[in-house]
C-alpha cells in the first residue's frame, strides 16, 4: 500500500515536471544557410483550379504556397522568401532556380506511392547552397485547411497542402526533422505531421537561429501634407500627418538642422490630432528640417523630413492665420519681403476688392484696422509689397 | 485468497498510473493526430513487407555518385552497393546495387530532405521498392531502412529506425513516439529486437501474404 502511494506521488511529480519544465529547443539544422541579406526566390509553378479550397482560397495553389512563404518571412529577418507567382521558370535540377511545382515524377523518376512531396537541395562546395526545389505529388488528394487532419471521402487522407508546404519551405531554409535526431518536441518540422496546422515555437526558434528574429517595427506617423521634400508655398502652413494606432501623442519641430526646433516646436500634441497650423515659417528659401515624432507609451519615435522654405519677395501674412475667422478690430502682421520698401493692405468682399478697407502706403509689417461687420461669408485680404518700384500682390481669405 | 506478491503489486501499480499518463501525453496538443510523415505516408510493418519487391539484410560496401538523366531529368544519383547477408523477399544477390537519388560529384552536392543516409560498412535491413525507377527506392522512403547497430550496454545487435529509435517490436514501425509508449506501457520491461528476431517476423509475415 505504501509502495503504491509512493508510486502515485512519483507519477504526479513526473507529470507536474513535464507540464511545468521550460521547453528546451530541439530544432536541428543542416549546418548551412542562405547568404545574409539574400532573397530566396521561389518560382511558384503550381496549377490553378476552379472552385474553392476548404480554407477559402480560390484560384491557385500558388496562393497557398505564397501564404506559407509569407508565414516564414514574418518569423525571420536576415533572409526573406520572394514568391514569383505563376512562374514559367524552366523546371530542372541544378539550374539555380528554386522550382515549386506539381508533378507525377521527380526528375523523371517515380515518387513512390507513399510520398507526398520532396525537397531537393543543391550545394556547390562545402556550404554554398545554390538551389532548393520543392515537388508535390499530384497523384495525391490535396486541399488546404486548418485544424485536425481530415480523412478523404474515398479513404486515406485529404492532405493539407499548407502544412506540408510550411514543412518543405522549412527544409529550404535549412531546418531538419528534430524527431529524426531523437528529439521529442511539438514542431511542424517533425517528420510526422499532426493536427498542428501552423509553425510551432521550436520551428520559429530554429529559423531565427539561422536568420535572426525580425526587427519589431513600431508604426510611426508620417507627414502627408505638404509633400515631403517640396518647397513650401507660404509662410503659414497646415501640416497634416497620418495618425497611427497605439500612439499617445505627436510632436512637430522645425529647425535649421536635423532634430532642431529653432523655428518651431509644437511640444506635445494630442494623439487625436492629425494636423497643425504652423505660422511664421521662414520665407527666405532656406532648407528646413522637420521632425514628426510619435509617442508610443513614453518612447518617442522620429521621422525626419526636409522642405525648402518659400523664397518670397513679397510680404507673407503670418497673423491672423489665413482662413481663420477675424473680428474687428484686427491687427494684421506679415513677414517682410526680401527687398521690400513699402506695403499696402486692402480688404474687400471679392478677390482684389478694397470696398471694405484700403490702407495708405505702409512702412511697417503690421497694421491694425476696423472693418464694420458685413455678414459676408468671406473676407478677401490683399497684401501688396513694393519691391524695386513694382507692387507684388498676395491674396488671403478669411472668415468674418 | 492468496496474498498479492510485491512484484505483481508493483507492475499493477505502474500499469494503473503509467497507462493513463501516457495516454494523456499522447493527446497533448501537437502530440496527437494521425501518424503521417510530412512527405511520406508512413508504412507499418505489414505495409513494409507487403509493398517491398525485395527485402534483404546487407552491408554497404561502396557508394558511387554520378550524374544521370538528361535535360530536366538530369540529377545526381548514388549507386549504393551491398554485400547481401540474407535475402528475405525477392531476388537480391551480392553485389546488390541500390540506386538512390542524391550524392556528391566533384564539388556539387545534391541532397533530398527526409532521405535515408548510407555509409560504407553500415549494416541494414532494406525494404526495396522499384529499384532503378523510383527516386528513393525504399518503401516509405526513410521508413524502408532499418539499421543494425551494436548496443554497447547489452553487447547485442539491435535495430534502429530512421528516427534512431530502437525497435522493441514490429508494431513500433510507423508509429509516433507517443503511440509506441502507450502501446508498450503494460509490458515492462521489453527487450529490443535483434536482427534475427526481426527477420523471423518478416518471414512469418511473408507466409501470410496472398500467393504464399
Amino acid at each position: 500500500m505504501k509502495m503504491s502511494r509512493n508510486l502515485v506521488w512519483l507519477a504526479v511529480s513526473m507529470a507536474t515536471l513535464l507540464m511545468t519544465a521550460p521547453r528546451v529547443p530541439a530544432y536541428v539544422l543542416y549546418g548551412d544557410k542562405w547568404p545574409f541579406g539574400s532573397r530566396v526566390i521561389m518560382q511558384l509553378e503550381l496549377e490553378n483550379f476552379s472552385g474553392q479550397l476548404i480554407d477559402g482560397t480560390v484560384g491557385s495553389w500558388n496562393v497557398v504556397a505564397q501564404g506559407a512563404l509569407a508565414e516564414w518571412n514574418t518569423k525571420i529577418q536576415q533572409v526573406q522568401f520572394e514568391a514569383v507567382m505563376y512562374s514559367n521558370a524552366p523546371i530542372a535540377a541544378d539550374n539555380g532556380s528554386n522550382n515549386v511545382f506539381w508533378s507525377d515524377n521527380i526528375y523523371g523518376q517515380a515518387f513512390g506511392p507513399r510520398t507526398l512531396a520532396y525537397t531537393t537541395f543543391w550545394w556547390v562546395g562545402a556550404s554554398t547552397r545554390t538551389e532548393a526545389d520543392v515537388v508535390f505529388n499530384n497523384g495525391k488528394l490535396w486541399n488546404s485547411y486548418r485544424g485536425p487532419l481530415k480523412d478523404a471521402s474515398g479513404g486515406g487522407y485529404l492532405y493539407d497542402f499548407r502544412r506540408v508546404a510550411l514543412h518543405e519551405f522549412g527544409h529550404v531554409l535549412g531546418l531538419r526533422h528534430p524527431d529524426d535526431f531523437g528529439q521529442h518536441v511539438v514542431a511542424q518540422m517533425n517528420s510526422i505531421t499532426s493536427d498542428l496546422d501552423d509553425l510551432a515555437a521550436d520551428d520559429i526558434e530554429g529559423a531565427q537561429s539561422l536568420y535572426g528574429a525580425p526587427v519589431v517595427v513600431v508604426p510611426t506617423a508620417t507627414l502627408a501634407h505638404p509633400t515631403p521634400g517640396s518647397t513650401l508655398s507660404a509662410a503659414d502652413i497646415v501640416f497634416t500627418w497620418n495618425r497611427v494606432s497605439g500612439s499617445v501623442g505627436y510632436r512637430l519641430r522645425i529647425g535649421n538642422a536635423p532634430g532642431k526646433s529653432d523655428c518651431f516646436d509644437s511640444h506635445n500634441l494630442s494623439s487625436a490630432l492629425s494636423s497643425l497650423k504652423v505660422p511664421a515659417i521662414p520665407s527666405d528659401g532656406r532648407l528646413l528640417y522637420i521632425r514628426l515624432s510619435t509617442d508610443h507609451q513614453g518612447t518617442w519615435y522620429n521621422r525626419d523630413y526636409t522642405y525648402t522654405a518659400l523664397k518670397s519677395y513679397s510680404g507673407l501674412m503670418i497673423h491672423p492665420f489665413p482662413g481663420d475667422t477675424v473680428a474687428s478690430p484686427v491687427t494684421f502682421q506679415w513677414r517682410a519681403g526680401i527687398g521690400a520698401s513699402a506695403y499696402r493692405l486692402w480688404v474687400g468682399t471679392a478677390p482684389g476688392k478694397s470696398n471694405l478697407y484700403h490702407s495708405k502706403t505702409l512702412g511697417h509689417t503690421a497694421h491694425s484696422l476696423t472693418v464694420r461687420p458685413r455678414h459676408v461669408p468671406k473676407l478677401y485680404v490683399r497684401l501688396s509689397t513694393l519691391v524695386g518700384g513694382i507692387w507684388y500682390n498676395r491674396d488671403y481669405v478669411y472668415k468674418e | 485468497m492468496a496474498p498479492t506478491s510485491p512484484i505483481r503489486s508493483l507492475r499493477s501499480s505502474l500499469r494503473r498510473i503509467c497507462v493513463p499518463l501516457l495516454i494523456l501525453w499522447a493527446f497533448l496538443p501537437g502530440q496527437s493526430g494521425v501518424s503521417l510523415a510530412t512527405t511520406v505516408d508512413p508504412p507499418n510493418f505489414g505495409d513494409l513487407v507487403k509493398e517491398a519487391d525485395v527485402v534483404f539484410d546487407g552491408v554497404v560496401t561502396e557508394i558511387q555518385a554520378s550524374w544521370v538523366g538528361a535535360g530536366a531529368a538530369r540529377h545526381i544519383e548514388s549507386a549504393v552497393t551491398f554485400q547481401v547477408l540474407d535475402t528475405l523477399k525477392g531476388r537480391a544477390a551480392t553485389p546488390y546495387v541500390l540506386k538512390v537519388a542524391g550524392g556528391t560529384v566533384g564539388d556539387v552536392r545534391m541532397e533530398i530532405a527526409d532521405a535515408p543516409a548510407f555509409a560504407t560498412g553500415q549494416r541494414m535491413i532494406l525494404f526495396v521498392e522499384k529499384n532503378g525507377s523510383q527516386f528513393i527506392p525504399l518503401v516509405g522512403v526513410m521508413h524502408g531502412q532499418i539499421r543494425v547497430a551494436h548496443d554497447e550496454v547489452t553487447q547485442r545487435d539491435v535495430l534502429r529506425d530512421h528516427n534512431d529509435r530502437t525497435l522493441f517490436g514490429v508494431d513500433d514501425l510507423g508509429q509516433t513516439e507517443a503511440q509506441r509508449a502507450a502501446m508498450r506501457a503494460p509490458a515492462i520491461p521489453m527487450a529490443p529486437m535483434t536482427p534475427d528476431s526481426f527477420k523471423a517476423e518478416i518471414r512469418n509475415r511473408l507466409q501470410t501474404l496472398p500467393g504464399k
